[in-house]
């Protein structure tokens, strides 16, 4: 993979949370997010190596959380990217899944990784409760992003 | 590229999760006192009794300034100076198991039910 390739890719999916910054979600769960990242993310884990996307991923997860949600966010970010990154790429190594699957495991994950953290960070249990909600929201985003992320291999070929 | 039945085992055992944390909202049973632990860096910091305290606001000096306020019975956080707002949009609670949680302020409240016998140990506000 070219550097310039990395460097787009990573681009694509700062920009994407970005809009996600932007765009309100009607969902009553606060700290829901769409994933439109993982899109690039997942394109790139079908189109070249896990290391490739592992690095991507995580120079995005440092420049949003300088840009956008502060220095704080960090940790959260990079646990949620990294453990749904791994997850993703263990699942499309199977081989058996379709990219609907990989994409739903990533999503939930990502979910379960940053309520780790946050267990880890207040010290309680008691944030798993907001666990369901967030697992429902993500198998729909999970769906969603795998049409995109097809869509979008269709295209670039 | 195609969904397929490999998928659905995915979802299943998302859902499998998603169901499994909710047990511990289930497993509530009715409570003849209702306490509110406010904890704050996995410290108890506060205990009210919601039965028994008047309505009040309470300031700890957090890292995001969360106002929490005790008003019939429930408590809840009504102001913060963060951006999202997640603890305030929690709104109030009131039932054993519920809880209200702020991250950057390493901030849980969290109901917890008790017997009468046990009074005499716990006692009313700490």
């Amino acid at each position: 993979m070219k550097t310039a390739q990395k460097g787009i890719l990573c681009a694509v999916a700062i920009i994407f949370s970005y809009v996600e910054f932007l765009i309100p979600i009607p969902v009553p769960i606060p700290a829901f997010k769409l994933g439109l990242a993982n899109i690039a993310i997942l394109f790139c884990l079908y189109k070249f190596t896990l290391t490739d996307t592992l690095l991507i991923n995580i120079a995005r997860c440092i420049i949003v959380s300088l840009l956008f949600s502060g220095i704080n966010a960090l940790p959260f970010a990079l646990a949620g990217g990294i453990l749904s990154l791994l997850i993703m790429w263990a699942i499309k190594k199977l081989g058996k899944f379709s990219i609907f699957g990989i994409s739903v495991a990533g999503a939930v994950s990502h979910n379960m990784g940053q309520i780790g953290i946050a267990i880890l960070y207040v010290g309680n249990l008691s944030i798993i409760s907001y666990l369901p909600f967030l697992i429902l929201c993500s198998i729909i985003s999970g769906i969603l992003i795998a049409v995109i992320t097809r869509e979008v291999l269709k295209i670039l070929k | 590229m195609k969904f397929n039945k490999f998928d659905l085992i995915i979802i299943g055992v998302s859902l499998a999760i998603a169901v499994l944390s909710f047990i511990p909202s289930f497993t509530q049973k009715n409570y003849d006192r209702k306490i509110a632990n406010i904890i704050v860096d996995g410290k108890t910091a506060l205990k009210i009794d919601l039965q028994d305290s008047k309505n009040q606001e309470i300031d700890l000096d957090l890292k995001e300034n969360n106002i929490i306020m005790v008003k019939k019975g429930t408590i809840g956080i009504v102001d913060a100076s963060c951006k999202d707002k997640f603890c305030k949009n929690t709104g109030f609670i009131s039932r054993p198991g519920q809880s209200i949680v702020c991250v950057p302020s390493r901030l849980i409240i969290e109901i917890e039910g008790v017997n009468n016998k046990y009074d005499a140990v716990l006692g009313g506000v700490q």
